[in-house]
């Protein structure tokens, strides 16, 4: 295909003179639009860092004021343009300055400022407004001359030309305006105004993040106060239930003292000869006196439970004896009430006897009795029922009642302390009017590891059971200690009384006088030491408090005077009687507690005791 | 049509006729004869480039093209040999011809207008491609096949089943690989 070209140099030449001139002209256009290129990049890329740094100041800046000032920043050395201010939105979004401003420091703007900052647009007034009520960018290319520019005499006075404004969207809502002025008149720029709605909305997200916290910490310190609020009325319901049991043992034990004097004096004068209606009203006062100290008795038992301090003592017992035993001490009663008892044991198997606490069955038996009695008419009907051991070695108890019941609402209520149903209530119950006895009773059989309920039986009476663990005992049962006649101790007994009470010195000295014992009395601990070190006794009665020094430390100074004084028997004689107080007892030397007001018989039941001691001479 | 063309075209040439046959192609065809890659120039040029081609070789426009599109394969693997990379054959560059060389081609040439190839595999395992454009360049198309083909050392056939030059609505291309040591498609 090789044309015919001249071939001549001169020809050649002018052919590739050509070829270069059409070489030169590629190149250079080459290079034209490589710097179009490169110039656009440029631009981009400031954009996109423009971008980024509002972004990222959007992101860290939990303070959307802050974020602002960057924003102007930035956007104003972007754009060269040397004004710019935010507004913020406020309630039916009417704007107001922020106060933040970006300026390169030309005084004659003070104007322009002055005017902003006394200004407040509502929407679609003036640039701002209208901003904000289109919700996308508006740009004005020359200030003086728009009239929807509010501003435009002070403007042009200050020399500004061009102005432009994005919205900041704080999710559905415009929380702020920026705008921006120039000093040269310059024509929209749709790439710019792209990047400013992005802007806009990256700038919102401080704005969100903000309030989210804000919210937040609201909520948190709600949440904060109800926490505090409700922990102290915990500790106040904690507080006031602990005060009532406090309040309770502390009465119990100042009313046990004077109550011990009380039923001692009448004791001691049942005992003498008087006519038949003297002595009918000292039985009288004896049993007002004995009613005041199951009362009492009541107070304590429950205040030990609610301290946690009831544990289970299991021991072998026959459990239709117990029944029987009950049934026997309850028949006067339930005969003077004409309601009768009838007692049902045929359901439990086996003779051998279970090992469970005696005590506290026979004082959950005897309360739910007792309740029993007093909400059955004249008339009607209390059945006992006792049947097992079952297969999980469970015993149970029912206690059948002619009362009106205890309501469904109300059932797992009145086995809490100080709750009572309204019969319960005008009725006394076992709790006598204080709502304890069944307290007492759930108390116990949870001790004895156990249930308690109230319901009906099949036949729609009133129905009281509780169940408990029932092992069969492998022991015999122990022998209890009679109560029962005295034996005569072998010559007479020496026993040293600390009482400081005269009353209770003078009870003491009543009920011994009914034995042969020669009875001395001191006032105080230490007057107690020291009738020990100086002679011989064979029993010590000691009160716990007492002044110069106590019952305690004087059985600790009574065990320290030498090996011989181990072996003296001291017997704490006191009404503080809860189980830590025993045990301080114990531990500082004591042999055994009597309780006040004082039991007679296990009163002599420790001398005939104390008696058979071998008597040691004093060191 | 981008710069490039033109480029390629002018490269064509000059390998296989030498740079004064350029020349005068570019005198014959009453064209500036400045072409930068990234520059646009009017369809118009290449056409009149084209014809003075056609005069000058007594060829038709479809065989020029096609010739064209056959040579200007090389150059485009040297030039740019990651397009051709990582394709077992002529037929999987082929199937990229719209996602990945098309889109490389606008990377580079924002505003290049690219044709859209519609392809689609026939049952008998025939890859069928549709052609539309204003520009009319079925042969140039054929000849890039073709080259393609050489490259990858495959055989193709290639039938234009239906061509705007004989009236059709628009031009249908049926390729069929042939198995190894058949003819190659006539350059």
């Amino acid at each position: 295909m090789t044309p015919d070209v001249p071939t001549d140099d001169a020809s050649v030449i002018a052919r590739l003179e050509r070829r270069l001139q059409r070489e030169r002209q590629a190149r250079l256009e080459a290079e034209s639009l490589a710097e179009t290129h490169t110039r656009a990049l440029c631009e981009q890329t400031r954009r996109l860092e423009l971008l980024e740094a509002v972004t990222a100041a959007a992101n860290t800046d939990g303070d959307p004021l802050q974020a602002f000032q960057i924003a102007l920043d930035r956007i104003a050395s972007f754009t060269g343009w040397p004004v710019g201010h935010a507004w913020v939105a406020g309630p039916g979004g009417v704007l107001r300055t922020s106060g933040l401003w970006f300026d390169d420091g030309r005084h004659e703007l003070q104007p322009f400022r002055t005017i902003t900052r006394d200004m407040r647009f509502a929407p679609g007034v003036g640039l701002p407004g209208r901003t904000y009520a289109a919700g996308a960018c508006i740009w004005v290319e020359l200030l003086g001359e728009d009239p929807l520019f509010v501003r435009g005499d002070v403007a042009r006075s200050c020399g500004l030309k061009s102005g432009f404004a994005l919205p900041v969207h704080a999710g559905d809502r415009i929380v702020a305006v920026l705008e921006f002025f120039s000093v040269r008149m310059i024509a929209p720029d749709t790439e710019l105004l792209r990047v400013m709605d992005q802007i806009g909305f990256q700038l919102g997200r401080v704005v969100e993040r903000h309030n989210a916290q804000r919210a937040n910490r609201r909520q948190h310190r709600k949440l904060a106060r109800l926490a505090r609020e409700a922990s102290a009325q915990a500790r106040a319901a904690e507080a006031a239930s602990r005060a009532k049991s406090a309040f309770l043992a502390v009465t119990s034990h100042e009313v046990r003292t004077p109550l011990n004097a009380v039923l001692g004096m009448a004791q001691a004068l049942s005992t003498q000869p008087m006519p038949q209606d003297q002595k009918a009203l000292v039985g009288d006062i004896l049993e007002s006196g004995q009613m005041l100290l199951r009362l009492l008795n009541a107070v304590l038992d429950f205040s030990r439970i609610e301290a946690g301090q009831t544990l289970a003592h299991p021991e072998p017992v026959d459990l239709p004896a117990l029944v029987d035993a009950v049934a026997r001490m309850w028949a006067p009663s339930f005969s003077e009430a004409d309601v009768q008892l009838l007692v049902d044991g045929k359901a439990f198997e086996g003779c051998r006897p279970v090992m469970c606490d005696r005590g506290k069955v026979e004082q959950t038996l005897v309360n739910l009795v007792s309740n029993a009695l007093k909400f059955t008419p004249r008339g009607g009907e209390v059945r006992i029922r006792l049947s097992g051991p079952d297969q999980s070695s469970l015993a149970h108890f029912e206690v059948t009642d002619g009362g009106p019941g205890v309501p469904i609402e109300d059932r797992d209520r009145i086995f809490m302390a100080f709750e009572q149903t309204e019969e319960g209530r005008l009725a006394g119950g076992a709790g006598l009017g204080l709502g304890l006895g069944l307290a007492i009773c759930a108390g116990n059989v949870r001790a004895l590891g156990g249930q308690i309920t109230a319901d009906r039986d099949a036949e729609g009476r009133s129905r009281f059971s509780f169940s408990f663990q029932a092992p069969e005992s492998s022991r015999a049962l122990d022998v209890q200690p009679s109560p029962g006649p005295v034996e005569e101790p072998d010559g007479r007994l020496s026993v040293l009384a600390a009482e400081d009470n005269a009353s209770n010195r003078k009870v003491l000295g009543l009920l011994l006088s009914q034995l042969d014992v020669d009875l001395h009395c001191v006032e105080d601990g230490a007057a107690a030491v020291r009738a020990v070190s100086e002679r011989y006794w064979d029993l010590v009665l000691m009160d716990a408090n007492m002044p110069v020094m106590s019952g305690p430390d004087a059985v600790r100074a009574i065990r320290a005077l030498g090996p011989a004084y181990r072996d003296l028997p001291i017997h704490m004689l006191t009404a503080n009687v809860l189980e830590e107080d025993v045990t301080a007892y114990l531990r500082a030397g004591a042999d055994g507690v009597l309780q006040k007001p004082i039991d007679v018989g296990r009163l002599f039941h420790v001398i005939s005791t104390a008696g058979h001691a071998p008597p040691e001479k004093a060191a | 049509m981008k710069g490039i063309v033109f480029n390629l075209l002018e490269q064509v040439v000059s390998d296989h006729y030498g740079a004064d046959t350029w020349d005068s192609l570019v005198d014959a065809a009453n064209v500036g004869g400045s072409y930068t890659s990234l520059g646009n120039y009017p369809d118009s040029e290449m056409e009149a480039l084209v014809a003075a081609a056609c005069s000058a070789l007594s060829l038709d426009r479809a065989t020029v093209l096609k010739w064209f599109g056959v040579n200007a394969m090389p150059l485009l693997a040297k030039a740019y040999p990651e397009l051709f990379e990582g394709h077992p054959d002529a037929r999987s560059f082929i199937d990229g011809v719209n996602d990945v060389i098309h889109s490389e081609v606008r990377k580079l040439y924002p505003d290049a207008v690219c044709p859209h190839f519609r392809m689609a595999n026939a049952d008998d395992g025939d890859l069928m491609i549709d052609y539309r454009s204003s520009r009319r360049m079925c042969a140039l198309a054929e000849g890039f096949v073709a080259g393609a083909a050489a490259h990858f050392g495959d055989t193709v056939d290639f039938t234009h089943e239906t061509c705007v030059d004989r009236g059709d609505r628009c031009c249908t291309f049926r390729l069929r690989w042939m198995p190894a040591g058949a003819d190659a498609v006539a350059a």
